[in-house]
Parts: C-alpha cells; sequence; structure tokens
C-alpha cells in the first residue's frame, strides 16, 4: 500500500473540483493544466529524489478526471471520497499497465459512480430510519 | 446553428464531433510516436491546446473540446497496437461514434470522457484481434 498515491489523488481531485466550481474556464482547461503543472512538479522533485515518476504523474492525470465533476450533483466530500478509492484501484489494479486508452478515466469513473450511489444509498436509509 | 441540448444532433454536428475526435487521436498519436512523449504528457497537452478553442456563436465550442479530450484519451493505448495510419483513422471513428452516442449519458459525472476513450480504445483493439 503506498500512501502517497492517496495523498497526491486527494490533493488533485480537490484542486480540480475547487478550480472548477470557483473559475470560468472549461473542465477540460482545468484538468489538462493542473495535469501539466503536476508532471513539471513531478519532474523537478525527481531531479533531486528518486521517485516513481510514471506511477506518480499517471495517478495525477487520473485523480484530475475524479475533480471533473460537476459541483451541482457532487459534493467536495464525495470527490475526497472518490479520488480515495481511485487511489485505491491505482494501487491494485494498476490501469495503466493494460496498456488500453482511457482506462484511468474509466477507474475515475467507476470511482466516483461508486461513491455517488453509496452515498445515495445511505441517505436514502438515513431517512427510512428517521421516518420510523 | 447547433442546439444546445444535443439529443436530436444536426448531421454537421456529428460531423464535427467525429471530425474533432480523430484530431484529438491524431495530435496525441503523434506526440507519442514522432516526439516519444509519455502518453499522459501527450494528452494532457492534447487537451490544454484544445482548451484554447476560442468560443463560437455558431458551434458549441465545450462540446468540441471535450471530443478533442476523448480522442485524446482513446489514443493512449500502446502504440504497439498501431500498425499502419489506417488504424488511428478506425480508432478516431470508432471514439467519434461512442462520443456521439454517450456523450448526453451521465452527465456531471468526472472520468466520463476517459470512459467513453476506454470503450473505444477495447472496441479498437477487440477489432484489431478480429481482422
Amino acid at each position: 500500500m503506498n500512501f502517497s498515491y492517496y495523498l497526491v489523488s486527494s490533493f488533485m481531485a480537490s484542486a480540480t473540483y475547487l478550480l472548477i466550481k470557483s473559475t470560468d474556464h472549461t473542465p477540460t482547461r482545468v484538468s489538462s493544466t493542473l495535469s501539466l503543472i503536476g508532471f513539471g512538479g513531478l519532474y523537478l522533485i525527481h531531479q533531486f529524489t528518486p521517485i516513481d515518476f510514471h506511477s506518480l504523474a499517471s495517478l495525477i492525470f487520473g485523480a484530475s478526471f475524479v475533480g471533473m465533476c460537476s459541483h451541482k450533483k457532487i459534493n467536495i466530500g464525495e470527490i475526497l471520497f472518490g479520488s480515495l478509492v481511485f487511489a485505491a484501484l491505482f494501487d491494485f489494479l494498476d490501469p495503466v499497465s493494460y496498456q488500453v486508452g482511457g482506462a484511468l478515466g474509466f477507474s475515475a469513473f467507476v470511482s466516483i459512480v461508486l461513491v455517488w450511489s453509496s452515498s445515495k444509498v445511505v441517505s436514502h436509509l438515513k431517512t427510512l430510519i428517521l421516518s420510523r | 446553428m447547433f442546439s444546445s441540448n444535443s439529443k436530436g444532433l444536426l448531421l454537421s454536428e456529428r460531423a464535427l464531433f467525429l471530425l474533432f475526435t480523430f484530431i484529438g487521436c491524431l495530435f496525441c498519436y503523434y506526440l507519442q510516436s514522432a516526439l516519444n512523449i509519455p502518453a499522459y504528457v501527450a494528452s494532457a497537452l492534447v487537451g490544454f491546446l484544445g482548451s484554447l478553442l476560442p468560443s463560437s456563436y455558431f458551434v458549441n465550442t465545450k462540446q468540441l473540446i471535450a471530443c478533442i479530450y476523448t480522442g485524446s484519451f482513446s489514443a493512449m493505448c500502446s502504440q504497439s497496437f498501431f500498425t499502419s495510419s489506417i488504424d488511428i483513422l478506425i480508432l478516431g471513428i470508432l471514439t467519434g461514434v461512442f462520443y456521439i452516442t454517450f456523450a448526453n449519458y451521465f452527465r456531471g459525472f468526472g472520468g466520463k470522457l476517459g470512459t467513453i476513450g476506454f470503450l473505444s480504445s477495447l472496441s479498437f483493439v477487440f477489432l484489431k484481434g478480429l481482422l
């Protein structure tokens, strides 16, 4: 289990989400710009200390997709949980290794749908329990 | 010219979506194969350059940018799958068709474009295996 994955993923996803929410830029621009900045930062760190550049760069790119959600549908808590699920999927399944395009986006989509549907079920159960 | 509610897409709109997904695919593939740039950097670069498209009164630019980004995701396939230039054309068309079919579903969920790219490249890989 690589804890840095969870930290990087939640930071990247929440940064993307909050930037999309607070600025006029399109989700595509925010996601790609933040990813490019992230790659640059990783490259600089890589010059001074040995890190798994390719894995972390892929993680940064994928986590930015988690943050590309609409703030009308998904809240920041769900984004954070989604990014943790994404990091877990990335850690255990390693979607990049399948060599198929869009695997990172698909993992991000699965993570966010999983968290969103779970939160819907929980709130539904809460309402049912409270109404009794 | 183009309705923002794209349930009934115009033919010209579909053609533009196909064209822009193909452009995204082609650029991402070119950056990877000719300039030896890693797939994730190539895709992010294509997405960033695509997002600089100026907004237009006649075209839904946001959709076109999304098409470019989706095309770049599907081109993140391993380079070993591409044996000729026709392959990238097939992948671009497949991505465009999947985009037109699924773009209206799961609105507001992150990773939707990546999922369309994933379905396209998976279909492409299966198609390559069959032929």
